[in-house]
């Protein structure tokens, strides 16, 4: 009697997302091992990202790295673009214009929309303020006291708050209300925090604004200031201890949660309030080794983040090394962590995410935007790999007779099938490549041809499969270039072997 | 003319029963004949003149003014002064004698009352009379007190052997050796004080018995040995009496001198005598009627009775003043309480506290002292500084409580290092902190104020304690007040009611004197009708040497004039008028 075969489905493979935290252990079919720039689309699936596409027309000169990229928004809602490189500050976004650049030597800026104005500061800078027009220094608008050099500024609460000069990380200094050139009388002040700290000494990282508090984001710790809209009263709610901000521009508040970077992976600030008396929690979990070990190795002064709101992710770029992490953010996994992507080749230096919903980009002499399925016209890979996965009967060996993968968009591309048997390294692979798919032709009646794709189209891969063993892990690999790629599902067919 | 002691011219508070005006009623008889009455030489030295108000000096308004020519001015009108007698006062109005004029002649008094308007004295000085001073007027500038007190004092004491009152005008020398004075007789006589006012002068009495002696010894006719000799004498002293025996001496002498007319009628005197010492009975006799002599004797005997008829009366009028006076001596009674003693000795009132409130006393007041000692030397500002800084050491504590507090709150709250404003350019200051110190400092500075008000306080305090030591050591002292007070009251009581016993005894001496006033009149008037048959017999028993009762019997001091009246002189004989007047008010002797 011939032996029954057996077989198993993952349905939106990776929809869990990347976990490489436990990747040996039996994970969830839904979770991977690689998810190499993709998305979770709408649906949840596995998607491939989008590209980017150059917004600026002429790039800049020697192609610096555009590594901020800010919009102004004035009283009428004017919006314009200013963006940070080559020691410049420039305005616009098709073309660049420089509108200072004197004395400027790093391009590490940080602005906010405050009152009007646009304020931008950077440790060891003269702080300068843009009123769609014009960049002046701040002290040269004649205003009382000096304003300090900090490399973090918050518009908040009436009035700027700054930190982290170079020689004072302890203290907060907020300006007079409404106004951004008082840093002196008034209800201007400070705030010295050495005594607050509680994790020894410790400096000022990041400043955000949450649900009426003041966040003062240390190295490690965080301390929580309600009633800052008076300072002369605001007191301190909270401390937490142990956890803290590394990357000034990894905080962004995505709405309801302020997401930044602290020593143990990405944090959720509101979890984190939540959760002071629970065990740590944070929203990398499941990555958190790869993405510290991102983060150690990189220069954090120039890691950007950005919250996407009209794809639901948060990403986070390691520029030295060239990778991100995109957190999708409409989801949530039990274990309260999002479902991550990691991404590499694209590598934005700054990022942006408009008021006209577009996700900008900082890259080499340009300003991008994420668009399309190109890096600037070049290929990207898609590459996938699930986790471990047996047939049912552990005592037997299973072999691999076929991998039916449905995946959408696919429109002529080629990619690789490939699996792995019980934990080794051996890779086992096919190409194949996805025949292109003719768009629907109205008044022309094609029989047998089932065709009910109007640009994406869903096919059904089937490769057959070969080698034997009790755990397989099955991948994808393809080249995006022009159309998305979504995996939709993975079919596999095994029929039993030897008992071992 | 009428003598003046100018010691007894000088303020004092009315003596009892030295009023005149309550005699008015007296009318009857004597010299209430309405009309001008001739000048019979009833006064010294003035010129006839007499007076022609009606009533005269017992009347209703008892204006008596003696020998002034041209006589007097009705009412104030005293504006021309007689030049020649003196002029009393006015006891019907018993206000004051306007004395606008200048004396022309004699020396003028009289006043009100008891005093002498001082502004008649002011520019006028008289130019003869009593008070001239003839040749000798400068020593006339102290011979008088100004009682205005701004002339010259009058440098004569009551104390002086010679009052200047003696004081020989008309020789210009002064009487000096050991003579007693009048004024030393009268303190005897009176047992009053120096101060006692002169019992023999009021409003109303003006005429004073002594006056002739007076005015004879300031005419120079009697020394003042002579006067105060027949002073002693006790005999009739009477101004009219005198003048009566002056005109008697002069019908019968042919113009002897007063004294010695007076010596010759009644015999002269032994001796002077002092006022303390006995009447000595008279060697000299009175010429009685049965030894003979001529016709018209009998009727000049008769006309002396009469006037030592009235005489008498104004003698018990006298005697009446003075034991009014000596019954209202103030006798003063001593006090025991509790407290203390208030007693009157030789010295005054001596008030004495009991041994135990003395002592209190003594400790009060060295209390007083001491505290008043304290609170001179006290120094409210440094008090104040002492105070505060006790304040500042006692509150320091807590203060510094609330900073660490306040610290401690500030880290709790994430906002000790919180620093606003700075306006003032001091930096930013944390707004908890910096209140709170702002608050000690306000809590400091209301110390400070507080420390001032309270050494301010303690200084008042420690002034009014020792006030109320010294206070309630005074208060101890002016307990005795009370008992001096009530001795006083107790001594006024007492007097009042011996006053009023010698008011009540006065009735009978008065009537005594009445008596034998009305005697001697009824028995000149019968001397003078030349018959002893209407003499009534009680009246001849009387004097029985002067009437021939069998062997006769001189009348004599010694010899009881009282004889044939009962114990309060009044006549025990039938015939005896005994129509008083029972409407005057006896009790009432101050007018």
């Amino acid at each position: 009697m011939a032996a029954t075969e057996r077989a198993f489905s993952i349905i939106a493979p990776g929809t869990y997302g990347l976990n490489t935290q436990t990747s040996i252990d039996a994970l969830d079919p839904r979770f991977c091992l690689n998810n190499l720039n993709t998305v979770q689309d709408a649906a949840g699936r596995t998607s491939s990202r989008k590209g980017y596409i150059a917004v600026t027309s002429s790039p800049l000169g020697g192609t610096p790295n555009i590594q901020q990229i800010f919009e102004y928004v004035s009283n009428t809602s004017t919006t314009g673009f200013l963006s940070c490189a080559n020691n410049n500050i420039y305005s616009g976004s098709t073309t660049l214009t420089s509108v200072y650049s004197t004395a400027i030597t790093a391009n590490n800026w940080q602005a906010v929309n405050f009152n009007n104005f646009m304020w931008f500061f950077q440790r060891a800078h003269a702080p300068l303020r843009w009123d769609g027009a014009t960049m002046v220094t701040i002290l040269s608008l004649g205003g009382t006291g000096t304003p300090p050099q900090g490399n973090c500024v918050l518009g908040a609460f009436g009035r700027l708050w700054v930190a982290d000069t170079s020689t004072d990380k302890v203290t907060l200094y907020f300006s007079d209300t409404l106004i951004g050139q008082n840093w002196t009388g008034g209800t201007s002040g400070t705030l010295n925090l050495n005594t607050v700290w509680q994790n020894g000494m410790d400096g000022v990282v990041a400043l955000a604004a949450f649900q009426g508090y003041l966040i003062i984001f240390g190295r490690k710790s965080i301390l929580i200031y309600q009633g800052a809209s008076v300072p002369s009263t605001m007191t301190l709610l909270e401390v937490i201890k142990g956890v803290g901000c590394i990357a000034r521009d990894s905080v962004q508040n995505i709405g309801t949660d302020i997401y930044f970077l602290s020593d143990t992976g990405i944090r959720s600030l509101q979890r984190t309030i939540q959760t002071t008396t629970m065990p740590m929690q944070d929203i990398s979990r499941n990555v958190r080794d790869g993405l510290l070990s991102y983060a150690a190795q990189d220069n954090l002064d120039l890691t950007r983040s950005v919250y996407h709101e009209a794809e639901g992710f948060y990403l986070i770029n390691f520029p030295t090394n060239g990778v991100a992490f995109c957190f999708n953010v409409r989801r949530t996994l039990e274990d309260g962590s999002n479902p991550v992507t990691f991404w590499n080749a694209i590598n934005p230096k700054a990022m942006l995410s408009s008021r006209d919903r577009t996700l900008y980009f900082g890259h080499g002499g340009i300003i991008s935007k994420y668009s399309g399925y190109q890096d600037n016209g070049a290929s990207y890979d898609f590459d996938f790999i699930g986790p471990w996965l047996g047939f049912g009967e552990p005592e037997r060996q299973d072999i691999l007779k076929k991998l039916i993968f449905t995946v959408v968009g696919a429109n002529g591309q080629s990619f690789t099938a490939k699996w792995f048997w019980d934990f080794a390294s051996t890779t086992y692979s096919a190409a194949v490549t996805v025949a292109p798919h003719a768009t629907a032709e109205y008044n022309i009646a094609e029989y047998n041809i089932a065709e009910y794709s109007s640009g994406v189209g869903v096919d059904q891969i089937s490769i057959p499969g070969a080698s034997t063993g009790k755990l397989i892990s099955i991948g994808l690999l393809a080249s995006i270039s022009g159309s998305q790629l979504a995996l939709h599902k993975i079919d596999a067919y095994a029929k039993p072997g030897r008992m071992i | 003319m009428d003598y003046i002691d100018p010691n007894q011219m000088r303020l004092q508070p009315p003596g009892p029963g030295s009023y005149g005006g309550g005699y008015g009623g007296w009318g009857g008889g004597g010299m209430s004949t309405a009309g001008p009455v001739p000048d019979s030489k009833m006064y010294a030295g003035g010129t006839p003149g007499g007076f022609s108000e009606g009533g005269g000096m017992m009347g209703s308004r008892p204006r008596f003014y003696a020998g002034g020519t041209p006589g007097f001015n009705e009412g104030a009108g005293m504006g021309s002064m007689p030049t020649g007698g003196f002029m009393g006062g006015q006891s019907g109005y018993p206000t004051r004698i306007p004395m606008s004029g200048a004396p022309g002649g004699n020396y003028v008094a009289g006043g009100s009352r008891n005093f002498i308007e001082s502004g008649g004295y002011g520019g006028s000085t008289p130019t003869g009379g009593l008070m001239s001073g003839g040749a000798a007027q400068p020593a006339l500038t102290q011979n008088y007190r100004d009682y205005s007190g701004s002339g010259p004092q009058y440098n004569y004491s009551p104390q002086d052997l010679v009052p200047l009152s003696y004081y020989n005008y008309g020789l210009g020398t002064q009487v000096s050796g050991n003579v007693p004075s009048y004024d030393a007789w009268m303190k005897q006589q009176a047992a009053a004080d120096p101060n006692a006012r002169n019992p023999y002068y009021s409003v109303g009495n003006e005429d004073d018995s002594r006056g002739g002696y007076s005015t004879a010894m300031s005419l120079g006719l009697m020394s003042p040995q002579q006067f105060n000799a027949n002073i002693d004498r006790n005999r009739p002293s009477s101004g009219w009496l005198d003048k009566a025996a002056g005109g008697i001496i002069d019908a019968a002498a042919g113009g002897l001198p007063v004294t010695e007319g007076m010596n010759a009628a009644l015999g002269a005197p032994q001796a002077p005598h002092y006022a303390n010492t006995s009447p000595t009975p008279g060697s000299g006799a009175i010429p009685r009627a049965s030894d003979g002599g001529s016709a018209g004797l009998g009727g000049l005997l008769g006309g002396g009775l009469e006037l030592a008829g009235a005489n008498e009366q104004l003698k018990a009028y006298e005697e009446a003043q003075r034991n009014a006076q000596a019954a209202g001596q103030f006798q003063p009674y001593n006090i025991f309480s509790g407290t203390g003693s208030t007693t009157m000795g030789p010295g005054g009132l001596t008030s004495t506290l009991s041994p135990q409130y003395q002592g209190l006393r003594d400790q009060y007041l060295g209390n007083a002292a001491a505290g008043a000692g304290a609170a001179g030397s006290f120094d409210p500002n440094q008090m104040s500084n002492q105070m505060y800084a006790q304040l500042q050491a006692q509150a320091a504590p807590g203060e510094a409580e609330q900073r660490a507090n306040a610290v401690a709150q500030l880290q709790g709250m994430g906002q000790l290092g919180l620093g606003v404003g700075a306006d003032t350019g001091n930096g930013p200051a944390n707004p908890l902190y910096s209140s709170l110190l702002k608050a000690q400092a306000d809590a400091s500075r209301q110390r400070q104020i507080s420390s001032y008000g309270m050494s301010q306080d303690m200084a008042n305090q420690m002034q009014q304690r020792a006030l109320g030591w010294g206070g309630a050591g005074l208060g101890l002292d002016q307990s005795q007040l009370g008992q001096q007070q009530l001795s006083g009251y107790l001594g006024g009581l007492s007097s009042n009611a011996a006053l009023g016993g010698a008011r009540l005894a006065q009735g009978p001496i008065l009537a005594q004197g009445m008596t034998k006033g009305g005697l001697l009149s009824g028995l000149g008037s019968g001397l003078m009708g030349g018959a002893n048959s209407g003499i009534p017999g009680w009246l001849r028993q009387q004097f029985p040497g002067v009437f021939g009762s069998g062997g006769g019997n001189p009348l004599g001091y010694n010899e009881d004039p009282l004889s044939g009246v009962d114990q309060y002189g009044s006549p025990i004989d039938a015939g005896f008028p005994t129509d008083f007047d029972s409407g005057v008010d006896w009790s009432n002797l101050y007018g």
